[in-house]
């Protein structure tokens, strides 16, 4: 399948002219993170005074910047999607020649421009009020971020795939969906702390190993290649079942006469 | 031969039991305007939809401009477009700035100029910089128009496209539609509620009613398959006995005040006025109203009630 770049940047351009008039996109992109940083930022300074030692601060702030580029690249696949049905532009998009694989890829990289902005700005608030800074860890930790984009994707296809079958009614999975595998992600705390249960289910998840491994680079400052080769082989598998999920519930859109109810 | 812009073959779709478009087949030629009409779920708008690769058909096939569309998506969609009445556009957008967006995704050549032009065509220059959230609802429908013919479109389909305008405006549009259609020999396929606009506009109509073509034709061939014609009196005398007369004759007839009106075969109109004088009544003014597609439709529609 052809890809076009004028189409997928078009779309690209749509978004970036409604986010300046966006007050809530805005917000997405500089308050909640900053507020995270803030709230569990101070946390770690109060645990510090506490005597728990300054690893253990970083671990957290890490955490908080590394689970961004899962939550902030799932949630906005889905919110490019949404923002068409809101808008009832969809039927306008989807009778051109955009193709949903354009649609798909221009969303992925809006995804990425909002994470980069994302980032840097918490990289400089983390500097600027406690200290922190992961650059310290250098190119290590590039790895784990693109694997935790790859996650941030695949969650993305299953959320707009759900929304493609089952119309509004399931739109709150957009926000929400990453929140489900937080918790067996491991982002504050070591594995070994979850119930056993819980374990078994983080080994087939591939966001636990990537926090794993950050973990191990931020104290012993070494890569788990094995970690890392299994996060990005789990992540290739469910990468793969998202597209295909997606691919069949567009198929079905367009067969149960859904995609036309959008508007 | 002419080649047809839009050839549909034996097109179904059935959602689960319930089969919206039966086996249809029609073609649409170059530079004509075409009607797609039928009563409310008569299968135009899946019909319109699957031409525009938005609803899968269960069987069949489409081609315009002698391509497959399952095979040439995207090559056939560059060169048609279409609006609705049902779609909106992005409100935290400026009007220039959706169709400027358009103008890329369709690969127009110097989408800037483009996107001028055609706001000046459809008289929305001085609302370019207005939000699409802040516009009228006949702007909004204009705005719906303009994004259809930002790639000068060879084929443009229309759902219901002046629905919603005040009739200087769709008469504007109106205008538009059959200038380009004679410029440029941009072919149109159009739904509408409004029997007058297809009347005026359309060279020929397909009526659609359960999911089937029932009739083909020039709006004016369809308009007189429906026989009776309008004779209406405004009486000087003897309206009794008018009445009583058509009654007898089993004549559908109605009478407010002064007034007679008779639905008579337009054949039998001078028999009529003759037996009216032998009774001994008297009329001041007659008007014949001919039938129109408008009466065309009600039949059908009730037909299928």
């Amino acid at each position: 399948m052809k890809i076009n770049s004028h189409r997928v940047m078009a779309v690209i351009v749509r978004h970036m002219f409604s986010w300046k008039r966006s007050l809530e996109r805005i917000w997405d992109m500089f308050w909640w993170p900053t507020f995270n940083l803030f709230t569990w930022g101070l946390v770690t300074v109060y645990l510090q005074f506490a005597g728990t030692g300054s690893m253990f601060a970083d671990i957290f702030l890490g955490g908080i910047l590394m689970w961004m580029f899962v939550n902030q690249s799932q949630e906005e696949m889905g919110l490019v999607f949404l923002q068409e049905v809101w808008d009832r532009n969809l039927l306008n998009l989807m009778s051109s020649p955009l193709s949903i694989l354009e649609f798909t890829i221009a969303s992925i990289m809006i995804g990425i421009m909002k994470i980069t902005v994302s980032v840097l700005w918490l990289l400089f608030l983390a500097y600027w009020l406690f200290h922190f800074t992961i650059i310290q860890y250098g190119i290590m930790l590039v790895p784990y971020a693109i694997s935790l984009l790859l996650s941030g994707w695949a969650l993305g296809f299953v959320i707009n795939g759900l929304i493609l079958r089952y119309g509004f009614r399931v739109q709150v999975f957009a926000w929400s969906l990453s929140l489900l595998v937080q918790p067996f992600s491991a982002v504050f705390f070591p594995l070994s702390i979850l119930p056993p249960w819980m374990q078994v289910v983080a080994r087939v998840i591939p966001t636990s190993y990537i926090f794993e491994g950050m973990r191990k680079v931020m104290q012993q400052g070494t890569i788990d290649y094995q970690g890392l080769w299994t996060a990005f082989f789990l992540n290739g598998i469910y990468l793969a079942l998202g597209i295909w999920f997606f691919a069949r519930s567009y198929y079905q859109s367009r067969s149960s006469g859904m995609l036309v109810k959008f508007g | 031969m002419i080649s047809p812009i839009l050839d549909v073959q034996t097109l179904t779709k059935r959602f689960g039991n319930v089969t919206a478009v039966d086996g249809i087949s029609f073609r649409v030629n170059e530079g004509e305007i075409v009607g797609l009409l039928g009563p409310n779920g008569a299968g135009k708008t899946t019909t319109l939809s699957m031409l525009i690769d938005l609803i899968e058909p269960t069987s069949g096939t489409i081609r315009i401009f002698g391509l497959n569309l399952k095979l040439h998506r995207e090559e056939i969609l560059k060169q048609i477009n279409f609006c609705s009445a049902y779609t909106r556009a992005p409100w935290r957008l400026t009007v220039w700035e959706h169709i400027f967006i358009f103008a890329r995704i369709y690969e127009v050549s110097d989408p800037r100029r483009r996107t001028d032009e055609l706001l000046d065509v459809f008289h929305l220059t001085s609302q370019k910089k207005k939000l699409i959230g802040d516009l009228s609802a006949g702007n909004i429908a204009r705005l719906n128009l303009c994004k259809a013919f930002i790639n000068e479109p060879r084929f443009v389909l229309m759902d219901e496209p002046t629905s919603s305008l005040d009739p200087d405006i769709a008469d504007r549009v109106r205008e538009f539609i059959m200038r380009k259609t004679k410029e440029r020999k941009t072919t149109i396929l159009i739904t509408s509620h409004n029997m007058a606009e297809i009347e005026e506009v359309c060279d020929r109509v397909i009526f659609m009613s359960r999911g089937k073509i029932i009739a083909e034709n020039t709006p004016e061939e369809l308009a007189k398959k429906t026989k009776k014609t309008k004779v209406r009196l405004m009486m000087k005398d003897g309206q009794k006995r008018t009445i009583a007369y058509c009654q007898t004759h089993r004549m559908k007839v109605s009478a407010t005040e002064r007034y007679v009106t008779v639905e008579i075969d337009e054949q039998r109109i001078a028999q009529f006025l003759h037996d009216v004088g032998e009774i001994g009544a008297d009329y001041r003014e007659i008007s014949i109203d001919k039938p129109t597609l408008s009466d065309y439709f009600i039949g059908e529609a009730r037909d299928e009630d």
